[in-house]
């Protein structure tokens, strides 16, 4: 059967051979144009005047638009504060002040000098240090208190105090944000967006041109990449080509280029957080005090719900008997920073893994024995800073069985020969863990729709609020269908989703995309999987249906679901032994004037949070997982590479073992490229000048681990989500975190005193880090 | 069934970027295809026939008159330097991998070009009698296999160059004229004793690499001059050539600091010594001061941490979106050390003094 197999992602051949089609991949229509963003070369300030006169006389240029264009020129997904275009008052340096639209994309660059800004400028704030001395802040958090922390604190026999930091990182999708809209009749938009998030573009579309929800559709196909910078950030982009489209009547393709893309759209928070930590001799840990702040940059966007999940991740896998956290989101003038992969779980995360390097070598211990005695445990200490219980914790297994697979200890020893032995080089070796919630933490997007059609070959096509970026939630829906239906993948075919199907949508985030959505299509799929059983029940009761009687209404008493077998496009009745072609049943429904349609919607059960309180169950259940990293760092240079990484996860029961290994290494790596490679840069005066490949360093494949293995533990457990899988989207992308702890436990090879280090840890950080002990 | 080697398919994987897979799925199915079924892309596109046609339309010049716009393409020397004669504006186009990345990008557009692809002359890579020519077409490719065994230590720099694609593409003399502070090649041309070659209508001349840079980007180079090619000298069995590039990213990646030494050694004496340093001032330097420090004295590692310190005090680099001006300075001052380590450790077995 279908799930739990690993068929090959639906678009698989067409990604390798060019079949499969992105937004700018679409024909060019009749008189469509091209919109290039214009951004403010300033970061905080008035924009007084945008002069557009010189710029319009260029060949090739046929209008331009600004502000007071747009019907409503503000929007936000929590808190509506976001300018589409800037309006007066600038947010960061290259945010989009204008649209230029001409015949050609190189029309557009040219005449982009040509256009002027009269801006009267104010101080910006560029740090979190200064928003904080400023008290510039966007929110803050409800604290979170277990316990007595200040009590324990006092009372603890060993206290560290510090600060950790790391920095933000760009999605760097291979498809930059991408939009065409076409103008339809009657005042109508048709928009093809590469967004996560349909209904929301369909939202901010229809408000910022002054249209009621039903006179836009938005449409995904796909996207080339997505990983949260699609989340809310794909909807102004999409605002402005429809603005466009409205105003022309003429279709508008806004495809940005990766340079524009990377300057105008956020990224991940940077955090900066302070902590105290008590713990015993054996490195127990007694109490955390943590102060977390995030630079949220210009506007809020989504930047409470990151920190929120930050305050919810900073236990990672370890049990805090008393903790008092605390979060702010500081208000800058960079970007407007936004989801990406974790969501602010990384940032909590890689907290504690860093205070956990810092206890082991406070008490001259192996760090993987004070990760073994804080370790969330299965029958006690299993309650989390929040207060909800963790159910079947694989985490105490997880790590013994990667202490055996790793080969923990003997590679310790290893390491600690080659280190004395040799001059220039020192090897690191560290384990971390993720335990990611799972469910979005604002209840209400815990649900979602799907519409399944059955056709009368027996072929059927689902469609729901997913979308597909890659990350081949498409191609589990498919075979969850598929397997409810007794047939082969290939007759189901999953949609491109659209608005008008499929509405009022959650993003496809939160790694609960195959979870929420997969579960609404095997809710469709069973409901006509019932009727088609109902059906045969009669065929088989010999009830009359011809040219004067059809099959009757269902009647529950009548019907024992569990004798009908759907296999091999067959439905066979196991009690007689009596079977049809799935296809042969199809038809006959037809002619009974059955539906062969379901709409279904689903919510995700026995969620619940007090945000008063900060208590309750704000996760579904976890994704567990664990990894070793082991790395050589160069002390002259403080270059490095990846020797080797082993990564054991708990996904549950996968409904695709081949995807989910795939998204695995993936979000390793991009994991590992946050904490390593990955430095933004900005000038004096805000602008961003890591801009594009050429400065802004993604691991490449020469990066990856020299060796590198993933397994699976086998979890049957999972009674919470469909088919007892797991979410697997954002939980491995903590792991890369291993890497940079195994750097740090390099360093604590050189030290004299804590090693300091902060993330990215760039072979300049690392080696300025030495150069301090020596 | 014929399966590709995974180190082969690590290695021609170097040139792209992935953000999805981890690049492990990729390696996993480039390393389980059937690679016997493969056509090679010159046997595909490229049969004898056409290429037997284009070698007699190679020829002509071609010239390609749009609106505000002009491309020369000529096939030989002289027409390409009659028109740098009339046209000192003219951009140079030859392997276009720093110029398209910027036209793309619409920062510079390409209105009034010079292509070198068709000039075979420029093509010339051998041995004469002052050293090596290597022709201002020669690709960084066939530079990197041709010195494989002539200067192994530069071919195994040229290896993290760049990507097999950008390499087959990019030349070494576009790497030279680029002229960028951080040019790979630069520091190990420089202790090599390189020269430049350069032509005009007017005549040729000789220019040494290390006289050729004046400022960032400012070049001992007249508007109506082509470089027609590069002479590396031989370097001797008596010589040992040391060559590093420190960058974020070991791989495709722009380096922040590099490194030349190229030390002629007889028993555990240092005879000669060329130092070069690339990012750490506005064009690459040779250390005259240190290289004389070092002449004349015993092969030693104190000599080189004092080298070193020396040289780390000297240099003026800047902080930029690649490096602080802190760090340049310390793995500048750090190489000296690596470099007489690695050395040291080569030359076995060593009759040099090694200070604990």
């Amino acid at each position: 059967m279908s799930v739990g197999q690993n068929i090959p992602h639906d678009s698989s051949r067409g990604h390798v051979t060019g079949g499969s089609v992105f937004v700018d991949d679409r024909p060019f229509t009749q008189k469509e144009v091209f919109v290039l963003p214009v951004g403010v070369p300033a970061a905080a300030g008035t924009l007084k005047k945008v002069d557009v006169q010189a710029a319009l006389q260029a060949a090739g240029v046929l209008a331009a638009f600004t502000a007071a264009d747009l019907h409503h020129n503000c929007w936000g997904t929590i808190v509506q504060e976001q300018p589409i275009l800037v309006q007066d008052r600038i947010g960061y340096y290259d945010e989009p002040a204008a649209l230029l639209v001409g015949t050609s994309t190189e029309a557009l660059l040219r005449a982009r000098p040509l256009v002027k800004f009269d801006i009267e400028k104010a101080a910006p704030i560029f740090s979190i240090d200064e928003a904080i001395a400023q008290n510039s802040f966007i929110y803050k958090a409800h604290p979170f208190m277990c316990g007595n922390a200040d009590e324990a604190l006092k009372k603890a026999p060993h206290r560290l105090s510090g600060v950790f930091e790391c920095g933000g990182q760009e999605h760097f999708y291979m498809e930059s944000q991408a939009c065409i809209a076409y103008p339809l009749e009657d005042g109508q938009m048709e928009i093809h967006s590469s967004s996560q998030h349909p209904s929301e573009t369909q939202h901010v579309v229809a408000e910022a041109l002054g249209l009621h929800l039903h006179q836009v559709v938005c449409i995904v196909k796909r996207m080339g990449g997505g990983f949260g910078g699609k989340e809310s950030q794909a909807a102004p982009f999409a605002a402005m080509a429809a603005l466009v489209a409205q105003k022309m009547r003429r279709p508008a393709r806004l495809c940005l280029s990766k340079d524009d893309d990377m300057v105008m759209t956020g990224k991940r928070h940077p955090f900066k957080n302070f902590y105290e930590v008590g713990f015993d001799d054996d490195g127990k840990i007694l109490a955390l005090k943590a102060q977390l702040y995030a630079d949220g940059g210009a506007y809020a966007d989504l930047s409470s719900s990151i920190l929120d999940r930050a305050m919810f991740h900073i236990d990672g896998a370890y049990y805090l008997p008393h903790a008092h956290i605390e979060g702010a989101v500081c208000r800058t003038n960079f970007h407007s920073n936004t989801a990406f992969r974790g969501f602010g779980g990384p940032q909590g995360t890689m907290t504690i893994e860093s205070i956990i390097e810092d206890i082991a070598y406070h008490l001259k211990k192996d760090a993987f024995t004070v990760r073994e005695v804080n370790c969330y445990g299965k029958d006690q200490n299993n309650v989390t800073h929040y207060g909800q219980h963790l159910d079947h914790n694989p985490l105490p297994d997880l790590f013994a069985r990667i202490k055996q697979d790793a080969e923990y200890i003997r590679r310790r020893e290893d390491i600690e020969k080659f280190n004395a032995q040799n001059t220039g080089k020192v090897r690191g070796l560290s384990a971390t863990a993720t335990k990611f919630g799972i469910a979005f933490t604002a209840r209400f997007l815990n649900q979602g729709n799907a519409l399944v059609n059955v056709h009368k070959d027996g072929t059927v096509q689902v469609s729901t609020g997913a979308t597909e970026m890659g990350q081949g939630v498409n191609t589990k829906i498919q075979q969850i269908v598929a397997h409810a239906l007794g047939l082969p993948a290939d007759d189901v075919k999953v949609m491109a989703t659209s608005t008008e199907k499929n509405h009022n949508t959650s993003p496809t985030a939160a790694s609960s995309g195959s979870d929420i959505n997969g579960a609404a299509a095997l809710k469709g799929a069973l409901a006509i999987q019932k009727r088609i059983a109902w059906l045969f029940q009669n065929i088989l009761d010999g009830t009359p249906m011809n040219d004067t009687a059809e099959c009757p209404p269902l009647d529950e008493s009548r019907l024992n679901l569990e004798d009908f077998e759907f296999a091999h496009r067959t439905v066979t009745h196991k009690p007689s032994g009596q079977s049809f072609p799935w296809v042969e049943l199809v038809k006959k429904a037809y002619f009974n004037r059955m539906s062969l349609g379901e709409y279904a919607h689903f919510k995700t059960e026995g969620l619940g949070f007090d945000k008063a309180r900060s208590l309750g169950t704000p996760f579904n259940y976890f994704t567990n997982g664990v990894a070793v990293s082991e790395v050589e760092l160069d002390t002259w240079t403080g270059e490095y590479k990846v020797l080797r990484s082993d990564i054991l996860m708990d996904l549950g029961r996968p409904i695709n073992p081949g995807i989910d290994k795939g998204q695995v290494t993936g979000a390793f790596i991009q994991g590992m490229g946050w904490v390593t490679t990955e430095k933004l840069s900005y000038s004096k005066d805000g602008r961003l000048l890591t801009h594009s490949p050429t400065t802004y360093k993604i691991p490449n494949v020469q990066d990856t681990p020299r060796v590198f293995t993933v397994a699976f533990i086998e979890n049957n457990e999972n009674h919470r989500n469909v088919h007892r899988s797991k979410a697997v989207g954002e939980p491995p992308f903590l792991l890369g975190i291993s890497v940079w702890t195994a750097l740090k436990d390099a360093l604590k090879y050189k030290a004299l005193s804590v090693p300091q280090l902060k993330s990215p840890a760039t072979p300049e950080e690392l080696l300025m880090e030495l150069a301090r002990h020596e | 069934m014929r399966l590709l080697h995974p180190r082969y398919g690590v290695l021609s994987f170097r040139s792209y970027l992935c953000r999805c897979t981890g690049y492990e799925p990729i390696l996993q199915a480039a390393t389980h295809m059937d690679a016997s079924a493969w056509v090679p892309l010159a046997e595909r596109y490229c049969p004898a026939e056409y290429l037997k046609t284009f070698s007699t339309l190679n020829a002509d010049e071609i010239i390609v008159t749009g609106t505000d716009k002009k491309v020369y393409a000529p096939a030989r020397l002289q027409e390409a330097l009659q028109i740098k004669a009339r046209h000192p504006d003219v951009r140079l186009v030859s392997g276009a991998t720093d110029l398209g990345v910027v036209h793309n990008k619409g920062r510079a557009f390409l209105d009034h070009v010079l292509i070198l692809n068709r000039i075979e002359e420029l093509q010339r890579l051998e041995h004469t009698a002052q050293g090596l020519w290597v022709g201002s077409r020669v690709s960084l490719t066939d530079f990197e296999n041709f010195t494989a065994s002539l200067y192994p230590e530069m071919s195994r720099l040229m290896r993290i160059f760049a990507s097999p694609q950008i390499k087959n593409q990019g030349t070494l003399l576009g790497n030279v004229l680029n002229g960028s502070p951080i040019g790979d090649s630069l520091p190990g041309l420089m202790v090599l004793n390189a020269e430049l070659h350069l032509q005009s209508v007017r005549g040729s001349r000789v220019v040494p690499l290390t006289s050729f840079y004046r400022g960032y980007k400012t070049f001992d180079l007249q508007t109506d001059e082509i470089a027609t090619g590069l002479v590396i000298p031989p370097l001797p069995a008596d010589w040992k050539l040391k060559l590093y590039k420190v960058s974020l990213r070991k791989d495709l990646d722009i380096s922040a600091v590099t490194f030349a030494a190229s030390l002629r050694l007889h028993q555990g004496q240092i005879l000669e010594a060329r130092i070069a340093l690339g990012g750490v001032g506005p064009t690459v330097v040779r250390l005259s001061d240190i290289e004389k420090d070092l002449q004349g004295q015993k092969f030693t590692e104190a000599l080189f941490v004092a080298a070193g310190k020396k040289a780390a005090a000297h240099i003026k680099p800047i902080s930029d979106l690649r490096a602080s001006e802190d760090y340049r300075r310390k793995v500048a001052e750090n190489l000296f050390h690596k470099c007489f380590v690695e050395l040291n450790t080569e030359m076995i077995p060593s009759s040099v003094e090694v200070t604990p």
